[in-house]
Parts: C-alpha cells; structure tokens; sequence
C-alpha cells in the first residue's frame, strides 16, 4: 500500500528557532552538548512553521499549494526535496525530486550557462553524458542559444528562470517541485511551462508539487489543491472549491457576494451599489464562460460636480487586466446634473475563462484628467467548463469553422 | 558502521556533481585572478625560498646534508596540500548557502571538492619538485613506490579536519577566525621548515601526536633517503588520521540535517 504513494507526510511539523544561535561563548557558558546533539534545545521562541501535516500525494498528480506568505508552502517543499528534515513526525519520499524553489539557486554567477546546466544536471545526479543528451533541449526550451556561454551573472532574471526551469523539468524527475518563480517569466515562456507541467503529469505520470499565487494556473493544472494557513493544512480538496474558500476568507465574505465593496468616497460622488446580474436578472457570483453578465451600479452625485463618467473593468486574481471600458468612450453620456441613479453595463458575453475575477466600477471625470472619485470592485468566479481551460489561452474567442474548399477527389 | 556505508554509497551516486564541483571550483578560483594556475607553483616556492634565506643563510638549521631548498620543498608540497584543503574547505558549506537552503545534495561534496581542487594545485605543483630533483641530482630510490600510501594517509587526516571544520563553522562562525591561526601554529608544530630530529627527546611522544609529524617525516624518508619511514610515527599518525575521518564523516552526516536551518 506504501508503494502506491509517491509523497507521504504523517503529522509532520517543522520548528524554526528564532533569534540567533546561542554563541560558542554561551554554549560553554552554559556547558550543553555538542551542537546538532539535540536541536530542539533552546531558551530563545520557537516557531512552528509547518504544524501536523497529513498530505499523501500518488504518481501522476498535481497539487497545488496555496495559502497566504508564511503558512509553510515553501517548507513543505524543502521538506519533500530533502534540503531540511521535519521536526516531528514521519516522511517518505520516493523517487528522485527535482526542485527549482528559488531563482537561481544552484547556479555559480561566475559560470556560463552551458557550465551551470551541467553543474545543476549532476547536483539532481545526472551522469555527464546523460546531460549531454539533453542539452540542447534544455538550451532551445529556455531559448538562450545566443547566451549559453555568457557567465550567469549577466542574465536578466527572466534568463535565470528560464534556465532554471528548463534544467529542472527535463531531467525527467519523478517529483518536480515548483515555487512561485516562474512568474518572472514572460507570457510565453509561462505557458510553455504549464505545458511542460502538464506533458509531465499527464503523459510520463510524473508528480508535480507547486506554489503559485495565479490560482488560474492551479485550477487549470491542479487535480488537487492544499490551502495552508499559519503551518496548518486548512482545506485539502478540489481546487476550484478550495480557492474559492481561500479566497472568500482573503477577499472577506463581501467580494464574493455579488454586492461590492470599495473605496471611501470623497462624498462628492459615491457609488451606493454594484450588483452583478446574470442572464435572469437575478444577482449571482459564478458565471458560465460564455455567459452574459449586467453590472448594475447605484450612484449618487452632489450638485455641482460636472462631467462624471463610469468605467467598468475585469481583473483577473493575477492582476491581468482582462478588459476596461469608459462610458464616454462608447458614446454614453449621463446627463448634466443628473444626481443618481441607476446605471446599468451589459456585458453580452463574459468570454472568460474559469478563474476568479474582479469587477471594477470606477466614477471617474469625463475630462482629460481623469480624476477618480470613487470606485467599487467586486468578485465573481467563472466556473470550470469542460473543454475550456487556461492552457487554451486567457479568453474565450470561438471561431466559426467550415469547410470553406473541399479537395476534389482524385479521380475528378 | 552500517549508516557509513549507506552515506558513502549515496556519495558515490553524486560522484558526478564531485566532479563538476571540483572542477568549477579550480576554474573559478584561476579565472579571474592574472597568474591563473601559476599561483599553485608560486605559492610553495615562494615560501620555500623565503625559509632559505632564512634557515640555511641566517640560521643553520640541520638537514642531513640534503640541500635546504629541497628538505623543505620535500615537506612544504604537503604541506601546502593539506594547508589549503584546510583553508578552503573548511568554508565550503557557510560560503554555499543559497546552494544549500535550496536543493539537496550529500553536503559533503562541498568540502571534499575543495580537497580535490586543492589537490589538483599540488599536482602541478609536483612539476616543479620533480625539475627541482633533477636539478639537484637527486637519485631516485625504490622506496618512491611507497608515495601513495602516504599521500592516502594524509587525505583521511585532511578529509577528517575539513568536514569537522566546515561542519563546525555552521555552528560557531569563530572558526573562520581561528582556521589561519591554527594552520600558522600547525605549520611550526610539523617538521616542515626543520628536521623532526630538532625536537628533543623527552618531547618527542608528544610531537608524534601531530599526524603531520608521521606523514612529512614519511615523505623525507622515502623521497630523499630511500628509507622505510619510521614505523612508530607511521602507525600513530595513520590511526590518528582515520579516526578522525570516521569520526568526523559520521558526526557531519548527524548534523546535517540542521544544516539547511542554520545558515
């Protein structure tokens, strides 16, 4: 039954000291043991930063590791990659791990890039000619043929994560651990990554183990995901539905209901109300892909305050601005000393992909300036879809397809 | 005994990264630095010329009408062997952190690549203690067959100092003060710029203490004079040397799970 499990975590926790190490002076002052004879000896705090962790995670799956800075994302990885040992409890680990938990690590600044791909394949225990043969993989995947005999020092952290992400995913490791870093990636490369993520898991059953703040990419690569909070395991289950309680406890119970919340207002112009309406009329949160949606906002306006104008925009939870539009800019206009009311934006179709988003109303000057007023935001998931995933790009744009020239056959 | 072996086997395994280490560590020392590899031949002769001077002009120092500028090189190449695994290696681990927070490995591959870049210096060194035979006319005895078994000994005592030192420098940073003291007080307590003979009698077994005393006195031996070395200091400096490395590797392979949180 073990050997069905790739990673298995029994009620492991990890303590850190804090503070500094007690000093030589202090140590013979006080005559204790030899260092490393018992770690947990100390008169300093003592932090828990991973506290009874179950987790068992099987060949061929993907789990996502959520939770806000400081809840032991990170340490959970180095405790599966073996760089530091649990405290208490049990661990088993199967299989060679690959991780890439920091920009950089292991690569020598003073050292090209071809020579750091050796030095990192043969730190994961590849042999010389093993690296070889994948060399020029890694080299095209990371895109730095012009760079690959350039010392390190001299790449852009964009350079840094290519590479390191490169060597670490084609080393063919039975466990591949990704911290937050490949956000320093452009667009491409990122989707490249997913990609490769996704090949790893789904085509040679590896297990892939990562930490990302764009819940989109977890949600679309993640068969599971674990929320951790203050070293604890808060919830473990499907991913849409633990980020979606991840999120209603970060954002606070208001973002998720379909009523806003925002800004302090000046007073001048206050927006009383955002509501998010669905193709019946009726306020929800969760939306279909393609579905349409109503931003229906209540405002109101002191007198004297001339040229107001509203935006309405969606925000994806990695900040992507997904699209903005100024009511002036599509020729509508409030009347002049109008002093509120209720203003209504039609979306025909929301062609998002499943994620979680913000809406923003913004009460802005219809002049050059642009002066906010006040604005309100309010969240809204769009639900998986079958078919429909991130990896199939941000937006949802459906082609028609037709057969527009058949081939005549051979014989006409 | 049986967790050793379990070590050493998973050492084998990363023998690769050994290697790339060693390797990376000899070409980033030279790269950037004018004589390059020079500095391996300049740093032992330098030494060697300056206690000429001092020891076969200022003062006579006996040396059993072997020339002083190749009694001392005889012991000054080892010496520099094991001075500069020391003074390298002993920093390996503190000086890798971003390495070691952030990816496993056998952490003892820090240190022993130190050794192995060190050693590659006194390979080309050797160079020019061969010319320097020939140039003084040096016969060549039988005996020289018995070289590697001394250099075998002082690589356990080397490996055994470095991995307590870089382990024990994670703990108490005052090491990294006390490691050029104690190889300048090492270097005068082993018969490097003086014959082993100098020291008188009554003292003696307290000097055969010093491994280093069994291993250069060994080199004289069988290099210069074509002699057995002397069995007693042998057998003392070779027990001290491997109890000090199985000692020292099982104590570095305790504490290094702690490693990663210390540093």
């Amino acid at each position: 039954m073990l050997r069905d499990n790739t990673i298995r975590l029994e009620q492991v926790g990890k303590s850190y000291r804090l503070g500094t190490m007690p000093s030589l002076r202090e140590r013979l002052a006080k005559k204790s043991a030899l260092p490393g004879a018992n770690p947990q000896a100390t008169n300093g705090q003592t932090l828990w930063a991973l506290r009874d962790v179950d987790l068992t995670i099987s060949p061929g799956e993907t789990v996502g590791l959520i939770g806000p800075n400081g809840a032991g994302k990170t340490t959970i990885l180095k405790l599966i990659a073996g760089i530091t040992k649990p405290t208490t409890g049990t661990m088993y680990v199967k299989g060679r791990v690959s991780s890439l938990i920091e920009l950089g690590a292991g690569f020598h600044p003073d050292l090209t890039g071809r020579e750091n791909v050796y030095l990192n394949g043969a730190i994961l225990g590849l042999r010389h000619r093993d690296i070889e043969s994948l060399f020029d993989r890694i080299v095209a995947f990371a895109e730095l043929e012009r760079f690959i005999d350039t010392p390190v020092k001299r790449y852009s952290s964009g350079m840094y994560a290519r590479l390191g992400f490169a060597v670490a995913a084609h080393v063919s490791p039975d466990i591949l651990l990704v911290d937050e870093v490949l956000s320093v990636g452009d667009a491409s490369f990122q989707r490249r990554c997913y990609e490769k993520v996704w090949d790893l898991v789904h085509e040679e059953g590896r297990s892939v183990i990562m930490v990302s703040h764009g819940f989109g990419y977890i949600r679309a690569l993640c068969n599971r995901v674990v929320w951790l909070q203050r070293g604890q395991v808060q919830q473990i289950g499907e991913p849409d539905a633990v980020i979606r309680s991840y999120e209603s406890k970060v954002f606070s119970n208001a973002a998720l209901s379909p009523n806003a919340t925002g800004a302090e207002t000046d007073g001048q112009v206050q927006i009383v109300s955002v509501t998010l309406l669905d193709n019946d009329g009726s306020p929800a949160t969760d939306y279909g892909v393609g579905d349409a949606v109503t931003v229906r906002i209540g405002y109101l306006c002191a007198p004297g305050v001339s040229g107001l104008t509203f935006a309405v925009g969606v925000m994806r939870d990695d900040t992507l601005n997904c699209y903005t539009s100024y009511a002036d800019e599509c020729g509508f206009f409030l009347p002049a000393d109008q002093p509120g009311g209720i203003l209504e934006a039609c979306y025909a179709e929301l062609r998002l992909m499943p994620g979680s988003y913000q809406m923003y109303v913004t009460a802005l000057s219809s002049d050059e300036r642009r002066t906010v007023y006040t604005y309100r935001t309010v969240g809204f998931h769009v639900v998986a879809d079958k078919g429909f995933d991130i990896r199939h790009g941000s937006f949802l744009n459906v082609p028609k397809w037709r057969l527009a020239a058949p081939q005549e056959g051979a014989d006409a | 005994m049986k967790s050793i072996f379990g070590n050493i086997q998973n050492l084998w395994k990363h023998r690769e990264l050994l290697w790339v280490w060693a390797a990376r560590e000899v070409r980033v020392r030279y790269k950037q630095s004018f004589l390059g590899v020079g500095w391996a031949i300049l740093q032992p002769l330098a030494f060697t010329l300056m206690f000429t001077l001092v020891f076969s002009y200022v003062v006579q120092v006996p040396t059993d009408g072997i020339p002083y500028p190749i009694f001392s090189f005889t012991a000054m190449l080892p010496w520099t062997l094991f001075a500069t695994s020391i003074s390298f290696g002993v920093s390996t681990l503190v000086g890798n952190m971003n390495l070691v927070t952030k990816i496993y490995f056998p952490r003892e591959v820090l240190p022993l690549a130190a050794i192995a870049a060190a050693f590659v210096d006194f390979l080309v060194a050797s160079l020019i203690y061969v010319v320097m035979l020939l140039w003084y006319r040096m016969p060549i005895y039988p005996t020289v067959l018995l070289l590697p078994v001394l250099v075998a000994i002082q690589l356990a005592l080397t490996i055994g100092v470095v991995l307590i030192g870089s382990a024990g420098l994670v703990f108490y940073r005052d090491i990294r003060f006390l490691v050029p003291l104690g190889l300048q007080l090492w270097l005068y307590a082993s018969p490097v710029i003086y014959p082993a003979s100098m020291i008188p009698a009554q003292w003696q077994w307290l000097y055969q203490l010093n491994p280093m005393v069994g291993i250069l006195e060994g080199y004289r031996a069988i290099l210069l004079h074509g002699q057995l070395p002397s069995l007693s200091s042998l057998v003392a400096a070779t027990l001290i040397s491997f109890v000090l490395l199985i000692v020292g590797y099982a104590w570095f392979k305790r504490v290094e799970p702690t490693f990663a949180d210390l540093i």
